[in-house]
């Protein structure tokens, strides 16, 4: 039973307070203050700490398996053209020498001149960012440079042109080894890479992922750091790690409680500049775009320092609806906290219409209210948090469980093991004094069924055996960004459907589906048979697996629901509905028709024959690395419903009959949206790549044809455990297995339809 | 328990960005296609036209977006197949306006009465299905598009020639994704009509042993599947 709440919405959140501040104003400057594990802010904001504990951004962002394996994924495409010159860096921090200026990574180069700058740091530069700023001091460095290398090759290994001979990538660790240390607060590593905690160790600054201080100490978007001169994406923030915080409040009370030598752990900045930058969803964006430096892109927005979108999240929001005022149901910008910060989606519901602009149609959807917020104290957990005996007030407050998409792919043991024994169970059951649940997992499905809404009412209301009839889904996005949206070429959300009708045993005939799973081995990672669980399964449009080496497809196949690709290049009304972005990859000659390709010299060859090629191939890739463009396009844009059709053959009586089956009744069709969090064949991936299983060729009734087993990978990889050989016991099937779960029916929609001899 | 609804009307809920936004076919939020040198090529997209807020396409790449959304969401197939002839002419490295263009000509050939326009459908839009090959061989699904139209051609004539070249088309299609379920089956059923049952057993039971793993669209392919093997 959730509590009563008092629920204060957006117009009154942004009131200032007439109470006079006795925070330092802007002139005020602090003295630096080290990055500051969160615990150390919990004796006063025990209740947001709590919160942060309860999300992915706290903690699991840095020990996060997928996070560490794919990390390790790009560095090891990398290492070739690392030990050839041809780039300086991979995604490992850089850190600047002792009286050398300039910028060295993502963090400190001011502006980037080079993809060399962007890359170091990239992954970790938002997922710690706090371990990359204190890393420029080579005394409190947590994570070194890179020092993998390519072990001598095999003089049996003959090379030839087209085929390389397997070389191992040696002295590797996954970040997280690095996030470790002892009692005394030295760091500790695994035993072996990749192996379990040492004994006695805890989380470093580093494993604490994205902190309070990462935030607190924000001063502003860094402009010239960020690629576009935006403010968006690879956190372009600008941070001062002093002991005035930036807070959200204006009239903020002076900071306690006094420490021995009578100063306050921190002070409360009244900058309205930082303030109202901290409540703005440009200080979201900062890190929630992600543009990838890469010289492989065609046609990139800028020539001099090439790059694509990954995430395009906060660009979808600052151009759609709920930026404009004028454009949602709502009268003013919703911003990012107002869904993730807020009470959302435990508020109260909206009921409002959104247009079709392409039928002119009205669709009426329901959801919760956005930016309604709590009142509570913003410190709480100590007598006295000012330390000088004055009363706090009750205000709107924000929660701290940033509840998004994700859940941890580890166990609450594996997490307490990295993290410290105190972190919280993860689907504990119970809720808040607020009535929001303790359970991610909870928070995360909520949030979702908040997302999208269908609607079937366009459907073809009679159909004719024998002759195709149509079926339309009409689905909107209620969500500020694009749905999906983040890392939204993973992100796999689908459609459903099911076309039936009664036969004459009671029993329900299905007459047409798509965005079903089956269950199926993947002897790649050592699921020999089928294992019974279907949330491991792939969407059945595509048939894939990614080679852990090259990172092409090595299987790449239409399977029976082809949808995107049909529906898209062809035309076709039928198969798959996948809103799910897609990267893309072209391999081709330098030139073609007299013009030059764009094409990198790395994608000369065939994926899956290793043919030299004359023409273009072109295909989707899962290996954001090597991507060439990116089609964002797919996901549904907030509040502009787009009507997908199905046109559903339906066989003929005479057929049925002679099939044995007797159609009684109308026809059902039903329409259900689900969402898989990464598609078990990327995860698969990187379990490959990071050495889970020894690698074996494809099976040979998936072998093109010109199928050349010497190009394929390289020589002498069968066997062996990613390009490192080694098992960084990352990710793998059973991590697959236990932690990978759709969360299906987040929107529902059901007609029937009389149909005709 | 959630209290009672708030109702709100709204309308219109199309968003109105400060400044034209799309990226021609990357992203969101990318600089506008125009304003960029027009790449040696394009892959694979399909932007959201009215999004694009222009009322009259000029380039191939618009012809075709427009083509798109009138196919797609305005369900007027007619103007989209003269925005795909517009795209063509405008630019013939336009792989996706050819391989829509060829798929609206192979649909329509299915129920055309008239044998002589059947005929003329279904060849220009092999030739379209083989414009796109010849930029891109190993494009999925083109070859069993050239399949399919050689299937009415032969249905229409009775000219063993043309089965043959279906039968050559599957294959290609086969060559290239050798678990395409849905080429298996139509390709066992077309050799089954040609009489050529050894052939045509083998593509069966290949389909059959697919289907087992991943099912069918139209499940009751299997039973018809099933059926043509028991026969065989």
């Amino acid at each position: 039973m959730r509590r009563p709440i008092v629920l204060i919405g957006l117009a009154v959140v942004a009131c200032k307070s007439e109470v006079t501040t006795t925070s330092p104003g802007p002139e005020f400057v602090a003295a630096p203050q080290p990055y500051q594990p969160p615990q150390n802010c919990a004796p006063c904001h025990q209740r947001q700490f709590d919160e942060t504990q309860q999300s992915v951004m706290s903690g699991y962002r840095s020990v996060s398996p997928l996070m560490n394996s794919l990390e390790l994924a790009g560095n090891f495409a990398a290492q070739a053209a690392l030990e050839d010159g041809a780039i300086g860096n991979n995604l490992r921090p850089v850190y600047p020498q002792e009286g050398e200026e300039g910028g060295t990574n993502v963090l400190n180069s001011v502006p980037p001149t080079g993809g060399d700058q962007i890359r170091s740091a990239f992954c970790i530069g938002c997922h710690a960012s706090a371990a990359v700023l204190v890393g420029d001091d080579p005394d409190r460095r947590e994570i070194p440079e890179w020092q993998g290398v390519l072990e001598p090759e095999d003089p049996n290994c003959t090379q030839t042109s087209t085929v390389a001979c397997f070389r191992r990538i040696t002295n590797v660790r996954p970040l997280r080894d690095y996030h470790l240390v002892d009692a005394n607060g030295e760091q500790v590593l695994p035993e072996v890479p990749g192996g379990p905690p040492p004994a006695g160790s805890g989380p470093s600054l580093g494993a604490h992922a994205i902190t309070c201080d990462v935030c607190h100490n924000v001063q502003g978007p860094a402009f010239e750091r960020s690629l576009a001169k935006d403010g968006f994406a690879n956190n372009a923030l600008e941070y001062d790690a002093t002991y005035l915080k930036v807070g959200p409040f204006a009239d903020a009370r002076p900071a306690g409680p006094f420490g021995e030598e009578g100063v306050a752990f921190h002070e409360s900045s009244s900058d309205p500049a930082k303030i109202d930058f901290l409540r703005s969803s440009e200080f979201c964006i900062a890190c929630h775009d992600v543009r990838v430096p890469s010289g492989n892109v065609i046609a990139p927005e800028d020539e001099t320092l090439p790059y694509f979108r990954l995430e395009n999240l906060g660009t979808e929001w600052s151009q759609q609806a709920y930026a404009d005022p004028e454009a949602n149901p709502f009268g003013q910008v919703v911003r990012c906290q107002d869904c993730h910060m807020s009470l959302y989606p435990y508020t109260d519901d909206a009921t409002y219409q959104v247009v079709d602009e392409t039928t002119g149609d009205t669709l009426t959807v329901t959801g919760p209210t956005p930016g309604v917020f709590a009142m509570g104290k913003a410190a709480v957990g100590i007598d006295d948090p000012t330390g000088r005996g004055i009363e706090l007030p009750d205000r709107p407050i924000v929660t701290h469980q940033f509840t998004g998409v994700d859940v941890p792919l580890l166990s609450d043991e594996e997490l307490r093991a990295r993290l410290g024994p105190d972190r919280p169970d993860t689907y504990r059951e119970g809720e808040d004094e607020f009535g929001v649940p303790h359970s991610l997992e909870t928070r995360r499905k909520d949030l979702l069924d908040a997302s999208v809404r269908i609607d079937l009412s366009r459907t073809d209301a009679s159909a004719t055996f024998g002759e195709p009839f149509d079926v339309r889904v009409t689905a909107v996005a209620l969500t500020g960004h694009n749905f999906p949206s983040g890392f939204s070429q993973e992100r796999t959300t689908w459609i459903e459907l099911t076309v039936s009708a009664p036969d004459a045993n009671g029993d329900d005939f299905v007459l047409y589906q798509s965005g079903y799973l089956t269950d199926k081995a993947h002897p790649e990672t050592g699921e020999l048979t089928p294992d019974g669980n279907l949330d491991d399964e792939d969407l059945g449009h595509l048939l894939v697996t990614i080679n852990p080496f090259t990172h092409d497809n090595e299987i790449f196949e239409r399977g029976p629901d082809a949808g995107p690709l049909a529906r898209i290049f062809e035309g076709e009304a039928t198969g798959l509905v996948l809103f799910r972005n897609e990267l893309i990859r072209l391999y081709g000659p330098e030139m073609f028709n007299d013009a030059p390709t764009g094409i990198p010299a790395s994608n000369r060859r065939h994926p899956r024959t290793g043919e030299l090629l004359t023409q273009i191939v072109e295909e989707e890739t899962f290996s954001a690395g090597l991507a060439n463009a990116v089609d964002n396009w797919r996901a549904l844009q907030p509040l502009v419903p787009r009507t997908y059709r199905y046109e559903v053959m339906l066989p003929t009586r005479a057929k049925l009959a002679s099939l044995g089956v007797d159609i009684v009744g109308p026809i059902k069709v039903q329409a259900k949206v689900h969402f898989q969090h990464f598609p078990p064949l990327f995860m698969r991936f990187l379990a490959r790549t990071s050495g889970s299983v020894p690698y074996q060729l494809p099976p040979t009734d998936a072998r093109v044809a010109g199928f050349d087993v010497a190009r394929f990978g390289y020589q002498g990889a069968e066997g062996r455990r990613g390009p490192a050989d080694h098992d960084f016991t990352l990710m793998d099937e059973a991590r697959i297995d236990r932690h990978l779960k759709i969360v299906r029916d987040i929107a529902t929609a059901e007609t029937m339809v009389s149909v005709t001899p | 328990m959630k209290r009672a609804l708030i109702i709100l009307l709204f309308a219109p809920a199309v968003a109105t960005a400060q400044e034209p936004y799309y990226s021609g076919v990357d992203s969101i939020g990318a600089k506008p296609i125009a304003q960029r040198e027009k790449p040696a090529l394009f892959f694979e997209a399909k932007v959201h036209w009215p999004s694009l807020k222009i009322d009259q396409p000029r380039s191939a790449w618009e012809f075709a977006q427009r083509g798109m959304y009138r196919q797609d969401d305005l369900e007027d197939v007619a103007a989209a197949e003269a925005d795909y002839r517009e795209a063509i002419g405008l630019d013939g490295h336009l792989l996706i306006a050819r391989a829509r263009l060829g798929t609206i000509l192979l649909k329509r050939a299915r129920t055309e009465t008239s044998t002589t326009t059947r005929l003329y459908q279904t060849a220009e839009a092999v030739a379209q299905f083989d414009e796109v090959l010849h930029e891109q061989p190993f494009r999925p699904g083109m070859h069993k598009k050239i399949a399919q139209a050689y299937v009415i051609e032969y249905e229409t004539t009775g000219d063993g020639v043309k089965a043959d070249m279906a039968v050559t088309a599957y294959r290609a299609e086969l060559a290239q994704a050798p678990r395409n379920q849905s080429v298996h089956f139509e390709l066992a059923f077309l050799l089954n009509g040609l009489g050529r049952s050894t052939e045509a057993r083998e593509h069966i039971d290949r389909y059959l042993a697919l289907a087992a793993v991943h099912g069918d669209p139209y499940p009751y392919k299997i039973l018809e599947a099933e059926q043509l093997r028991q026969g065989l």
